[in-house]
């Protein structure tokens, strides 16, 4: 299935993002609203995630505030800069130490909710990823978030 | 922090343990008779937008006591903001124009902090929803300090509600800078949460679980008491967690008894007149860390 969805000559391949991400990353790039021409896999077989989501964008470069941006929504996903059919750089997504205005606090009571979010990202004693939020200082699990601010 | 010099306080977990101490040492010169004008000249804006009258009249007696002058409001509903219905944020930035320091207290969590990152001028929280009320936590360790002559290695039981009250985390996540020994006592449903007890474990805080006052009331130096609210209990009572002179009869002989108040009957008024009951000269300490806080902050030094 993956190579029906094409080749690129210049741009950007993002592979591995876990299964139903891919279209927060669309929304927050604005792939959606573009000019760029987008290859999207969905549920495709994984071997280390099981299912998973690509992107393929021609054409396109990311910035770094767009990759700090995006991934939360895609850590462990790889990155691929492609230019004449080759990759010329290839890095593995990891989560900013601070993520600005992407994720909506859990915490109903939480003031961010009438203004803009901040979140420090951590490992906390299980292994597993938090984000704790600069405003309310409430920790949830980054993979138990459900609400993002997407425009 | 080390210097207070403009800085805010915003949460108990900012301060480290030296500006602990910092803040207890200037406190018990104030408890001690030192008086000051320090704020001569300075205006406080002292904006409740959640009506505390304990807290507020504690803030502005410290801010009388330094001389400074007063602005603010006892409540919203006095204010343009219930009315009007302007912005938090755009209040905020108005009233950091008209002041030289903002003691907050706001329903909302974070409110104190978005406050300080939006204003100028240094921010007290005096109580964000949940969350933090540092002035709170500063003076319940000001008062086990100025009761026991130290911190360090303090017996300090804790009873109540340890799983909501903000007071206890904060209390808690302090305690653990002076190696104090904790005793907490509550029903199972209200025990302290996991990650609590997963930063007592790294710091190596000694703690221990206990379901009623009697198991361990012969080993406090301190007893700190929260309410434990009926809400949370439709269908139980819990007797055992109430104090009683009989209990005290087994107490150690510098055991103090320390409550955030106001109360209700897990502290019954006949505990009043015994030497145990600390809880009003924890209320006027407030004052003194108050004052103490104030001056570090704001003072002409």
């Amino acid at each position: 299935m993956e190579k029906h969805i094409g080749y690129i000559e210049n741009g950007v391949n993002i592979d591995h993002i876990p299964q139903g991400n891919a279209w927060y990353i669309i929304k927050i790039l604005g792939l959606d609203k573009s000019s760029a021409q987008v290859g999207i896999g969905l549920n495709l077989p994984s071997k280390k995630l099981g299912y998973k989501d690509l992107i393929k964008i021609e054409n396109h470069f990311i910035s770094q505030n767009a990759l700090d941006s995006i991934s939360t929504f895609c850590v462990g996903s790889t990155l691929s800069v492609i230019q004449d059919f080759k990759v010329i750089e290839k890095k593995t997504l990891t989560l900013p130490e601070e993520i600005n205005n992407i994720i909506i606090c859990p915490n109903n009571r939480c003031v961010s909710r009438l203004h803009t979010s901040k979140f420090y990202s951590a490992i906390n004693h299980n292994h597993k990823i938090y984000v704790k939020c600069h405003y309310c200082e409430q920790s949830f699990l980054l993979n138990e978030l459900s609400e993002y601010k997407l425009d | 922090m080390a210097n207070l010099k403009n800085k805010s306080l915003i949460s108990i977990n900012d301060l480290s343990k030296k500006d602990i101490i910092n803040i207890i040492n200037r406190a018990k010169e104030f408890k001690n008779g030192l008086t000051k004008t320090s704020l001569a000249n300075k205006v406080i804006a002292s904006c409740f937008f959640e009506h505390s009258t304990r807290t507020r009249m504690s803030f502005e007696s410290a801010i009388a006591k330094l001389d400074g002058k007063v602005i603010g409001f006892a409540d919203s509903s006095s204010t343009s903001l219930s009315g009007k219905g302007e912005s938090l944020i755009d209040t905020l930035k108005i009233i950091g124009e008209y002041a030289d320091l903002l003691i907050i207290r706001h329903p909302l969590d974070g409110s104190a902090r978005l406050a300080s990152d939006i204003c100028n001028i240094p921010i007290i929280n005096a109580g964000d929803g949940a969350n933090q009320h540092p002035t709170q936590t500063l003076l319940d360790l000001f008062s086990i300090e100025d009761s026991q002559g130290s911190l360090e290695g303090v017996s300090l039981g804790i009873m109540g509600d340890l799983k909501y009250s903000r007071t206890v985390h904060s209390l808690i996540t302090a305690a653990q800078l002076f190696s104090m020994k904790l005793f907490f006592i509550s029903p199972p449903s209200l025990r302290v949460d996991e990650d609590c007890l997963f930063k007592l474990k790294c710091s190596g805080t000694n703690y221990s679980f206990h379901q009623k006052p009697e198991q361990v009331i012969d080993q406090l130096d301190c007893l700190y008491i929260t309410r434990l609210q009926k809400e949370r209990f439709a269908l139980e009572t819990h007797d055992e967690y109430q104090i009683s002179l009989a209990l005290l009869d087994r107490a150690k002989a510098n055991l103090k008894i320390l409550h955030p108040l106001p109360r209700k009957e897990e502290l019954p008024y006949e505990i009043d007149d015994t030497k145990f009951a600390y809880y009003f000269t924890q209320a006027k300490n407030g004052l003194y860390v108050r004052q103490a806080l104030l001056d570090m902050i704001l003072g002409n030094n």
